[in-house]
């Protein structure tokens, strides 16, 4: 009798419920779709570089190398916790390295597009620099490493002098092709309006020319990230890419293995974070390119 | 009559240096102030170097020969008393629809209060309201004329000189676009100069219709449009005085025709 009784409750009890259970379903349903679609994106991302690890594990096991030369991942790993958690020295080199290349940028980005649109407005100015940037460019940004190292001596300014040449060319050529190619149409709509020549070139100019800096923007930090390893190795005395040298020297071979993977990881973070953003709020906005 | 005039234009040539063209002989012309007036042309006659002259745009800006005064004296180059719509499509597609149409009152140093209430006002003119947050590339062909239309507006020009403003648009889209066009010509008594080679166009806006011959463009004829504003397409097309209007025109176009293919042979 009892049993019938708590049967009868629970019916009822699961009668209220029922439709609530059905409406949070409803709710959650396209929630855990979408979760699930995202879940298997990244899996699909990871799944590569897990059987990477994987192999590169088994290899280890197999003991074909010494481990001196051929670390397996569970000591990068290690290196990697006492790196970064117990001494904190990883982050010390991370912070000197993304300084430089801020300084680096600044400067590469700034003084491109002020050199790029002078060119692109006046033709004395281009004519002059034009012989000299086109030969200058062709100079690759680390052979001025042992030039900068007798100026500058060992460490920051070499380091940064290097990224900002990596950086300059790049962008220079971008904001000149992007001023030169813009329709003269919107000058003209700017010259009915009375605008004065800094209002054209913040106002008209700059913008109109941004997918083409972009372009330029996006190749010069590729070639500064890459200037600013190389320089590192060779001309400081901080900063990951002595590191990865540094750790070479006294055969700490889990070191320049875990060196590298920093710095992979450092441009794809910069490369999503700020060049992916810069675009989607600049000329993907503006419909300027096409997002694919 | 003759005393209204904004804008005279006195045996003005044009010669192309570079390409040694003739592209203008011998133009005179008057504007009356508050007038819709229409260049009708074939394409290739000069009508778009005509308005860029006017609008003081280099590389047809000087005149090789004559002289253009705007309320008695003469142009000396672009300026914000003429503003030009363009054939192809000039909005920034930086802005906005609001931020475009502001555009030329930001350069002028209008402060932001009285910026938003012009172009607010052009925004409920144009029925473009719903769409001022959005970016160029997401609208139709026909609402970013409209809103060309709009920016040139907010800069109050003595003259809008319009370059086929409804040529790049389908045709559904520019017959309610000039029908826009008429109702808000009423309601802002702007100046117009509109160039086409749209006849029918001519005469559904224009009050009066210069028509050019082909290159070198040279004016044949000056036609007055005697039909009462405003205009609606859906009665003009039975009204006697249109069909009469529309094949004198066509007559002097054809005209034109066959004269240059003569010339030609």
């Amino acid at each position: 009798m009892t049993s019938s009784k708590i049967e009868k409750s629970v019916k009822r009890i699961i009668g209220i419920l029922f439709p609530y259970v059905v409406k949070i379903a409803k709710i959650a349903f396209p929630y855990i779709v979408r979760t699930a679609r995202i879940v298997k994106r990244i899996i699909w991302i990871l799944l590569p570089f897990f059987v990477v690890i994987l192999v590169w594990q088994a290899i280890a096991w197999l003991k074909i190398f010494p481990q001196y030369l051929f670390p397996d991942p569970g000591s990068v790993l290690q290196d990697f916790i006492a790196k970064a958690i117990s001494t904190q020295l990883l982050w010390m080199h991370v912070k000197e390295s993304l300084i430089r290349l801020a300084y680096g940028y600044a400067v590469g980005v700034g003084g491109g597009l002020a050199l790029g649109i002078s060119m692109g407005l006046n033709k004395s100015i281009a004519k002059f620099f034009e012989p000299l940037v086109i030969f200058t460019h062709a100079i690759p940004g680390i052979a001025w490493i042992p030039i900068a190292i007798l100026w500058f001596g060992i460490g920051y300014e070499t380091v940064t002098f290097i990224i900002f040449l990596s950086v300059f060319f790049p962008v220079l050529y971008g904001t000149l092709t992007g001023v030169k190619t813009m329709s003269q149409k919107y000058s003209n709509v700017a010259q009915m309006c009375r605008a004065r020549k800094w209002q054209i070139i913040a106002y008209v100019l700059l913008p109109g020319a941004m997918p083409s800096i972009m372009n330029g923007v996006r190749m010069g930090a590729a070639f500064g990230w890459r200037g600013l390893v190389a320089a590192e190795m060779i001309a400081a005395s901080s900063g990951i890419g002595w590191m990865i040298v540094d750790a070479r020297s006294w055969l700490n071979t889990q070191t320049v293995i875990l060196g590298a993977i920093i710095i992979g990881v450092l441009w794809i973070a910069i490369e999503r974070l700020i060049l992916k953003t810069l675009e989607a709020k600049t000329i993907e906005k503006w419909g300027m390119i096409s997002t694919a | 009559m003759a005393g209204d005039s904004i804008l005279t234009v006195s045996s003005v040539s044009k010669l192309f240096h570079s390409s040694k063209i003739l592209a203008l002989e011998d133009i005179n012309m008057r504007v009356e102030r508050s007038e819709f007036l229409c260049v009708l042309g074939p394409n290739g006659c000069g009508k778009t170097t005509l308005l860029n002259l006017l609008a003081g745009f280099k590389p047809y800006f000087p005149p090789t020969r004559g002289e253009i005064l705007m309320n008695g004296s003469l142009i000396k180059g672009a300026d914000c008393d003429r503003v030009m719509v363009f054939q192809e499509q000039t909005l920034f597609p930086w802005l906005t629809v609001q931020g475009n149409i502001e555009f030329g009152l930001k350069i002028r140093g209008v402060p932001k209060a009285e910026r938003r209430q012009v172009s607010d006002h052009l925004l409920k003119l144009m029925e473009l309201e719903e769409f001022k947050d959005k970016y160029p590339h997401q609208l139709s062909g026909g609402m970013n004329q409209k809103t060309e239309l709009a920016r040139a507006l907010a800069l109050k020009p003595e003259i809008l000189l319009l370059d086929e403003p409804f040529a790049q648009v389908d045709a559904m889209t520019r017959l309610n676009l000039q029908e826009e066009m008429l109702r808000v010509s009423e309601l802002e008594k702007t100046t117009t100069i509109l160039v086409t080679h749209s006849i029918q166009e001519a005469i559904f806006l224009g009050d009066r219709i210069y028509v050019l011959t082909k290159r070198p463009g040279k004016i044949k004829e000056e036609v007055r449009v005697d039909l009462p504003k405003p205009r609606k397409w859906a009665n003009l097309v039975n009204e006697r005085r249109f069909a009469k209007l529309h094949s004198h025109l066509v007559g002097l176009i054809q005209e034109g025709e066959v004269s240059n293919d003569v010339k030609q042979n």
